[in-house]
């Protein structure tokens, strides 16, 4: 641990010293009274389509050749991410696959991502990813090509739970 | 005098068609950037936040690259540390060829590039291929990224079209970016599929939870590390944050100061090896806890890597990534390469107009130009400022002490008007070249003033 030793003592010279972490005080980020539908308006900017379902349509998703159907834990209304922690054997699937669709309830839609990372920090996983849309690049000239290296489609079934 | 980086600029902008795309291409993701910050009531908010963030953990650096090298290890992650570059590249050799990898994939890594270890791990025998699109078109080009989110942007899509004819076999004279980028998907498919190992960067590491997370909008890094066994993580010590309630206000602000996207299609989480499977994290230093000793410029390591001052940068959009001498370029490059080695990187501090933008888009609130400013302050103590600006700076300094000189030279300035070609010719117009001279007034405005002259337009 050579070179692990001189880091630290290295870092122990470092300028900065004593500064707390701030406190969130009166931050009040984004909130929106319907949810649903800011998420299902951010979804599409970023590509993916909703469909909204009765729950028992659900058991009905025919799983396409070439698609993926997950679970999603949650969603987030501000930017259209679903927070998705598959089995580690599952993660080469959500990628490999040309189409990718995700369940997600929509009582799981939450406002923004410090409400999204306070249920993340509850998960244990080995492996997780909020999914924004489909893969996607703009590296040839800025032309934005859905369809990088993962699926190229992404679809989310939206369902609503009684009560 | 010119700097190298004058002289680039000058030669990138010969070719206007494209140098006038560049910018303005590079400006329209300003823009989007723009429409996304507005978007949020809390954005200046978020700033502040991350500012702090970046400044508290900095100064308990060592604790939580404690905590956090701990906490990796108990979810079963094998940590390294690298004093420097050569370090770095010779731990990953050792990995590799302790599980005999020929072929290795890897995902954008801006540390990887500052340690160029690429050539390094093909000289020794072990194919490197880069996966996301950016880097693969400049890896097949021979190039370097000449921006580090948008590494070819340099290049237009037939020139990206010729390249993938030779190297890809794609129809002649196709140069559609959907055409190109599924062929590209294709070709790296089948990378993914017969590599032996993966290679990424981190965008984050979290000292709480042990886990390092990516930032990405292709896949790519999730395909390097889903499909082959071993995957090895390269890390900046500068990129642990102490938990995922902070994370949240990194992820809201990289994105969308970067390509102004609400979020990057995957922030993927590696939390644990693979069953049968093995991962690495190596923490690199190479000049980062020197620049944190820095009383002027530690700031620097509060960088997120968005680029969103180079977007912004007036000086980036019209002169172009190569024009830097340091791999990373625009108002951070400009920077870091001056912490890492100020006398090889100073060409680049005269690269800056002073306008400041740099800092009110920068989402950490890195003080950028005034980093560079002091920068240029520090030219003389590092032995690199210019023997003529030296000079005329000692004759403006006499000339501003003494008040009756000062005006008596402003008196006969009308006579430069007529002089301006003589300073040209004996090439002492250091600031005049590519500029216009501009006229001087007949009367200097404190005696206009005095003499009542100044009159209220209004």
């Amino acid at each position: 641990m050579k070179s692990k030793d001189k880091i630290f003592a290295a870092i122990r010279e470092g300028f900065p010293r004593g500064m707390d972490m701030p406190s969130f005080g009166g931050f009040e980020p984004a909130r929106y009274s319907d949810r649903l539908e800011k998420f299902v308006h951010m979804l599409e900017l970023v590509g993916g389509h909703a469909v909204v379902v009765e729950p028992e349509q659900v058991l009905h998703i025919e799983e396409k050749p070439d698609e993926t159907v997950v679970h999603g834990k949650f969603g987030v209304a501000e930017n259209g991410c679903i927070w998705v922690d598959v089995p580690q054997d599952g993660r080469a699937s959500l990628f490999t696959a040309e189409s990718l669709a995700i369940i997600l309830d929509r009582k799981d839609i939450l406002n923004n991502m410090h409400e999204a990372y306070e249920l993340v920090a509850k998960e244990d996983y080995a492996y997780g990813c909020f999914m924004c849309g489909p893969s996607k690049t703009a590296d040839i000239a800025q032309a934005l090509v859905m369809g990088a290296q993962a699926a190229r489609e992404l679809t989310v079934y939206i369902t609503q739970t009684e009560g | 005098m010119s700097t190298k980086h004058t002289k680039a600029a000058v030669r990138f902008l010969k070719n206007e068609d494209k140098a006038s795309w560049h910018d303005g291409a590079i400006w329209g993701v300003r823009e989007k950037r723009d429409r996304m910050a507005k978007g949020l009531d809390e954005w200046e908010q978020l700033r502040e936040l991350a500012s702090s963030i970046k400044k508290h953990t900095l100064s308990h650096l060592g604790a939580y690259l404690e905590k956090f090298a701990c906490a990796a290890q108990a979810n079963g992650i094998h940590v390294h540390w690298a004093e420097d570059a050569e370090e770095f590249n010779r731990l990953v050799l050792e990995i590799l060829k302790s599980h005999q990898v020929k072929k290795l994939v890897k995902s954008k890594s801006m540390l990887t590039e500052e340690c160029e270890m690429n050539p390094y791990l093909e000289s020794n025998g072990i194919e490197v291929v880069e996966t996301d699109l950016g880097e693969r078109i400049i890896q097949l080009m021979g190039q370097r990224p000449s921006h580090i989110v948008m590494p070819a942007i340099h290049l237009s899509q037939e020139e990206v079209g010729e390249l993938f004819e030779e190297k890809l076999g794609t129809e002649k004279g196709n140069s559609d970016p959907s055409y190109l980028t599924y062929r590209a998907r294709l070709s790296l498919r089948n990378e993914f599929m017969t590599a032996d190992a993966g290679l990424t960067g981190a965008n984050f590491g979290i000292a709480e939870t042990g886990e390092i997370v990516l930032c990405t909008n292709e896949g790519n890094a999730d395909m390097s590390t889903a499909i082959p066994k071993l995957h090895i993580a390269a890390m900046g010590i500068e990129k642990v944050i102490p938990d995922l309630k902070s994370l949240a206000v990194f992820q809201r602000l990289l994105a969308r100061s970067a390509t102004g996207q609400p979020s990057t299609a995957f922030t993927s989480h590696f939390r644990k090896p693979k069953p049968g499977g093995e991962m690495h994290l190596i923490l690199v230093d190479n000049g980062r806890s020197r620049i944190l000793a820095d009383e002027n410029h530690w700031e620097i390591l509060k960088c997120i890597r968005c680029g969103a001052c180079m977007n912004t940068c007036p000086v980036y959009r019209r002169s172009g990534g190569y024009s830097y001498t340091y791999f990373i370029p625009g108002p951070v490059g400009i920077n870091l390469g001056m912490a890492h080695d100020g006398r090889r990187f100073s060409d680049n501090v005269s690269a800056c107009s002073l306008c400041c933008s740099c800092d009110n888009v920068c989402p950490v609130k890195v003080n950028l130009s005034e980093q560079i400013y002091m920068w240029r302050q520090q030219l003389k103590e590092i032995g690199k400022a210019p023997f003529v600006k030296k000079s005329i700076s000692r004759g403006m300094k006499f000339v501003f002490d003494r008040p009756g000189l000062y005006d008596a030279a402003l008196s006969c300035s009308p006579l430069i008007n007529a002089a301006v070609g003589v300073s040209e010719a004996v090439n002492l117009d250091i600031w005049g070249d590519g500029r216009n001279m501009p006229e001087f007034a007949k009367e200097p405005f404190h005696s206009m003033w005095i003499k009542g002259k100044v009159k209220d337009e209004k």
